[in-house]
């Protein structure tokens, strides 16, 4: 399968190639987007929005815009319905579902999750592949799982990691009051920074870096600090003794789905029950009703991933899926430099459950979460590492932020005078740095991420229908086969799908005027000449159900015995793939 | 089938009208002679305790009755509400709650009679508990199921279902194929099948037994036909989702009762709403199938995922309160911890203090030996008899001829000569309507004892001490915990979703605390004397205003102190 998979690779590398200098020769190289979006900047939710109404007015015939909801704090979450409306209804075709943001502060999902119906948009007229995705396959987008988070991430001060919940009241330190302990922007420049401060030697935690000073070393050994790490800005708000302990929001929407969800003691962030926030139950609602959804993709950041379930220890992968999800891994890294395909529960850490966990596990859809992002991307290439994680870190993020940025990432340490603490320094890298890429490098991050969506969609089950052979057996008995073919990597329905009854099984059914169907099922053997292999459905023999779907670069041949005469119809429905009909004659 | 009802009705009437002997008295006479109503005779409808909860909170004060949700089928999920005492302000108010819910499954018609019928004595002539606490009762859980038995149907609800994935819905279920007004069993003659008929009770029928060389003839299943034609009877019969495998503590993503997600049905997520808005509820008492006042576990030291034991603290007070419902030894019988029920959502996730009972079990020793004859034979079945022979001594004499159908040889359409007949539904779950008013008064009786039970802080061996002739004192103060129940379960310790005790010295302006902090909780006191001694030092000048120290808390009352700075 994987050998096929490469092979399909490089004949759609060759049309590729073919249509772009079609391309450049009829707009003489030059090429002018429909839709001017500065693919250099982030976005807030309503400028994400408004990018998302733009598309929507210059291509009406392939972008719907559907209100799925709102968020806590009343933010309209939409969903952009993309696919050529001409060739067909978005609920009739394949789909693939593309998110974003659903952790506040990982903005960028958001604006990649717009690339994509931007970019194929803007290729319809002149890239095949483009057309054909549009044409035959549905895209539903939601830039944003969680508005109020992106938008606090904008317009509140934090840190780079703050604002990742969404914001309904929670009560993280269990003192029956809500978010009235949160982080305080004490110098009100806009950012929450970190607090030092310096005390007497052999007191302090913590050292000065010899070179540079605004770097904080752990002291080891026989070494003796000065400094004291007091943490993100912020007082005591709520007089318990500690800080910045309760506040706003303070849970995880991506432990809220219902696969392995576990409670709140044994999951940080889980939330009451699944879906009880307001934004993942809108989730929930509409990926309940599209049944049509064969692929997901949930962005996140940051580290450079392409992430796939398990994300505990609780359930095992079918053998099938884990090479289709392989195929695909592997074709990410290719896509995605610097980026590593992984498993959530081995290679990173436990998630019970995760929205892709859910999607995979619960739903039977091939679904991954890609980590925008790695730190390697700053340099374009990997760097030695000097001291341990931590110090190498910072220094690199220094050097990148004072030589690439002129500084621009990085607040210089002030003192401020603290109400518990007395004299203290502030300072430390802003949000801009670290998790989200620098604005000249966002177009690139986003493009990889996006094709890679196309990639994975342009991998759904294919199923078509060969024409049927009809074998007259005499005395007005037929026999009739079907080859059913899928040219695609995914199979039709998920060995996880099959395995656990998910949804609804595929189904071939024979139709004609003067038909009496006898027999018909599946060949367990490609051996026409040995009729007893065939697993002969009980009921209605006419209407043959693939619980396991036709398989990724896969046959299934059905096969009927019937009498009669005249012309027949064969029709294949399925959930997560299109549907086909072909038609033969009996006698002819 | 107007006056079907009808007459049923008055048969009801006359029953109840008729003093009947209790189960042991009848169990004294040996062979009771009464004819006694078959169930679902006695027993009232979901529209009539409707009716009733509407009308009596009308009436009576301190009472009311909330929709919590609807079902499926559009039927009120009516929640009744006794209000305790106010205390505090309205985010803490330390009033503890209660919760009964009843009839989760849908047939446990007894569930609904007591708890409606509790309802109907608290708004009569009051309850103790409401000077200590608020009652919540949700007397019919399960509308639609309940609905649908008392209309001779199986407990199903929720939304069609294709359960054989034949792309249709609900389309073979079981029926009453010989016409007899009722869906009873067949034994359908299958050589090596698994079970077989009770050589010494022809009726009943049993599993063979492979070790001692038994061969099966039959299999047992409910009467039905194949409808649509695969060669498989009764399976994909009507309904969907069980609720009582809907709730999120195991819940089983694959099961198809279980749906599509945790609290995905109307009435499951109604409840679960309900408790997550009343934080102060601290104990649940179910009347349904399961039961853990019956046979209390001994309980783990250990919790996770797949538990369905509670930890051994929490366990002590089952039994203790095991002992106080029914006795000791009760011959009660519940079933088996359904993964995903409400129960164990209630205690493990929630962390209240959960009481399960199942009310009744028909007896087991109704027809045992219990004198030898003169030649020193056992008269009455031998004690190792199958619980089946037993239930059946027990039904022939309380509903003689009433309970099992006898089994009638049948003409099958797909499966030959089959035989009909069998116990007659509701008969070994429900008890006889003659011992609904015992029952219901031993669970009210029960609760009522409660009343003293609730966690209860107070503030003892309180010492205020002036460490200088101006303005420093010292204050000693012990936190007790003067109930038997904790002030939080072991449960709750372990999964956070109760609130701590939270402790606050306000000292009035001026004041100054010098040792200790303003803000303290306390995260649980254990029952009966469980104390936690606290110690500040302040400054307060002279001619201040008292200075409070207030112990707050979900469910446990509330304790304030007044300090006078002299």
């Amino acid at each position: 399968m994987h050998y096929s998979f490469k092979k399909i690779l490089l004949a759609t590398a060759a049309v590729c190639a073919t249509s772009f200098s079609l391309f450049a020769q009829e707009e003489g190289g030059r090429w002018e987007p429909k839709v001017e979006i500065p693919w250099n900047r982030y976005y807030t939710h309503g400028e994400l929005l408004d990018n998302m109404k733009r598309l929507q007015k210059a291509y009406p015939k392939f972008v719907k815009i559907v209100d799925i909801g709102e968020s806590y704090e009343g933010r309209p979450m939409r969903v952009m319905v993309l696919t050529n409306q001409k060739t067909g209804k978005d609920i009739d075709k394949p789909a693939m579902w593309v998110d974003g943001n659903v952790h506040g502060n990982e903005v960028q999902g958001g604006e990649a999750a717009i690339y994509l119906a931007w970019w194929l948009l803007e290729h319809y007229d002149t890239n095949e592949r483009a057309q054909n995705l549009l044409d035959s396959r549905t895209f539903y987008i939601l830039p944003s799982q969680n508005p109020d988070g992106r938008d606090h991430w904008f317009n509140s001060a934090n840190t780079q990691s703050s604002s990742r919940t969404g914001t309904t009241p929670t009560d993280n330190d269990r003192d029956g009051l809500f978010d009235e302990d949160d982080m305080d922007d004490l110098d009100g420049d806009g950012e929450i920074l970190t607090m030092r401060k310096k005390v007497a030697l052999g007191q302090g935690t913590h050292r000065l870096d010899q070179d540079d000073p605004r770097i904080l070393v752990p002291v080891q050994g026989e070494q003796q600090g000065d400094y004291l790490v007091l943490g993100q800005e912020g007082i005591d708000n709520d007089g318990d003794g500690r800080v910045n302990e309760d506040g706003k929001g303070g849970y995880d929407m991506n432990r809220n789905w219902p696969s392995d969800w576990q409670p709140n003691h044994l999951q940080y962030g889980a939330g009451d029950f699944p879906f009880s926030y307001p934004e993942t139950a809108n989730v929930g609602r509409f990926i309940l009703a599209h049944p049509n959804i064969a692929a997901v993709q949930s962005f996140h950041n940051s580290g450079g991933m392409l992430l796939r379930g398990p994300g505990a220890d609780y359930v095992s992968y079918p053998p099938a899926d884990i090479r289709t999800y392989d195929a695909l891994g592997e074709e990410g890294e290719l896509i995605l430099p610097f980026y590593n395909y992984l498993i959530i529960y081995k290679d990173l850490y436990n998630v019970h459950g995760g929205f892709v966990n859910w999607t995979y596990e619960g739903l039977g859809i091939f679904s991954f979460t890609n980590e925008l992002w790695a730190s390697q991307q700053y340099w374009g290439k990997d760097r030695e590492r000097t001291g341990g994680w931590f110090t190498s870190n910072t220094i690199q993020s220094l050097e990148f932020s004072d030589s690439v940025n002129l500084g621009e990432l990085y607040v210089d340490w002030h003192s401020f005078d603290h109400p518990e603490h007395g004299e203290i320094e502030i300072g430390g890298f802003k949000r801009q740095h670290g998790r989200v890429a620098p604005s000249f490098m966002i177009e690139e991050m986003i493009h990889r991420n996006a094709l890679f969506c196309a990639r994975h969609a342009e991998e759904i089950a294919d199923v078509s229908m060969e024409a049927p052979v009809v074998e007259d057996l005499g005395n007005g008995l037929y026999r009739i086969t079907v080859d059913m073919v899928n040219s695609a990597l995914m199979p039709s329905r998920s060995a996880m799908a099959a395995q656990n009854e998910i949804g609804t099984p595929d189904h071939v059914v024979l139709q004609g005027k003067n038909l009496q169907v006898l027999v018909g099922g599946t060949l367990s053997s490609r051996d026409r000449f040995r009729p007893e292999r065939l697993n002969s459905m009980l009921r209605n023999p006419a209407t043959v159900q693939l619980e396991g779907g036709v398989p990724g670069h896969g046959r299934i041949l059905v096969s009927w015995l019937v009498r009669g005469s005249g012309k027949f119809t064969v029709e294949y429905t399925a959930q997560k793939a299109e549907n086909s009909a072909t038609e033969g004659e009996l006698g002819s | 089938m107007i006056l079907v009802t009808t007459v049923l009705l008055v048969c009801t009437m006359a029953a109840q009208e008729t003093p009947v002997p209790t189960e042991q008295e009848s169990v004294a006479a040996e062979r009771p002679t009464i004819l006694h109503a078959l169930p679902p005779i006695g027993y009232r409808t979901p529209e009539e305790i409707e009716k009733i909860l509407i009308r009596r909170a009308r009436k009576a004060d301190g009472m009311s009755v909330s929709e919590i949700g609807e079902t499926v089928e559009g039927r009120p999920i009516l929640m009744a509400t006794f209000q305790g005492p106010q205390l505090g302000d309205r985010t803490a108010t330390g009033t503890p709650e209660i919760l009964v819910v009843a009839n989760l499954e849908g047939d446990r018609l007894a569930a609904s009679e007591v708890a409606i019928s509790m309802v109907e004595r608290y708004s009569a002539v009051g309850t103790p508990l409401t000077e200590r606490a608020t009652v919540h009762v949700l007397c019919v859980a399960n509308p639609d199921a309940m609905a649908h038995v008392l209309a001779g149907d199986a407990a199903w609800r929720g939304k069609a279902t294709d359960n054989d994935r034949d792309g249709l819905l609900d389309e073979d279920g079981p029926s009453d194929l010989n016409g007899d007004g009722h869906i009873s069993w067949m034994r359908v003659p299958e050589t090596g099948g698994p079970m077989l008929a009770d050589p010494e009770e022809a009726r009943s029928s049993r599993e063979a037994d492979a070790e001692k060389s038994e061969a099966g003839s039959f299999r047992l299943i409910r009467e039905g036909a194949d409808a649509d034609g695969d060669r498989l009877e009764n399976e994909d019969s009507t309904g969907g989702v069980v609720l009582e495998a809907n709730f999120p503590h195991r819940w089983e993503q694959y099961a198809a009762t279980a749906g599509a997600f945790q609290l995905s049905e109307p009435e499951s997520r109604a409840l679960a709403l309900f408790v997550l808005e009343h934080p102060a509820i601290c104990l649940v008492l179910v009347l349904d199938d399961e039961d853990n006042l019956a046979s209390p576990p001994k309980g783990k030291d250990k919790v996770d995922t797949s538990s369905t034991d509670p930890l051994e603290d929490d366990a002590r007070l089952l039994k203790i309160f095991g002992e106080r419902f029914y006795g000791e030894d009760p011959d009660v019988r519940g079933a088996e911890h359904q993964s995903g029920n409400f129960a164990d959502w209630m205690y493990f996730q929630r962390g209240a203090i959960v009481l399960e009972s199942s009310l009744w079990s028909p007896p087991l020793d109704m027809g045992e030996a219990k004198e030898k004859d003169e030649d020193g034979e056992e008269q009455g079945l031998p004690k190792d008899a199958s619980e089946d022979r037993k239930l059946l001594a027990w039904a022939d004499a309380w509903y003689p001829g009433d309970a099992f159908l006898p089994w009638e040889m049948f003409s099958h359409p797909t499966l030959g000569e089959v035989e009909i007949g069998g116990w007659m539904p509701l008969v070994r779950t429900t008890p006889p309507p003659d011992l609904l008013t015992d029952l219901t008064t031993n669970t009210a009786d029960f609760l009522d004892s409660l009343t003293n039970d609730f966690s209860h802080i107070v503030w003892e061996d309180v010492e205020v001490r002036a460490l200088d002739a101006a303005e420093v004192f010292e204050l000693r103060a012990t936190l007790v915990n003067q109930g038997l129940m904790p002030t939080m379960t072991a449960m709750g310790k372990t999964n956070r979703s109760p609130l701590p005790l939270r402790i606050t010295l306000n000292l009035p302006e001026g004041g100054e605390i010098l040792v200790g902090r303003s803000h303290l909780s306390v995260e649980s006191l254990d029952g009966l004397g469980g104390h936690e001694e606290m110690h500040w030092i302040y400054r307060l000048p002279a001619g201040s205003k008292p200075a409070h120290l207030t112990a707050t808390s979900t469910s446990s009352g509330q304790a304030i102190l007044v300090l006078e700075a002299n």
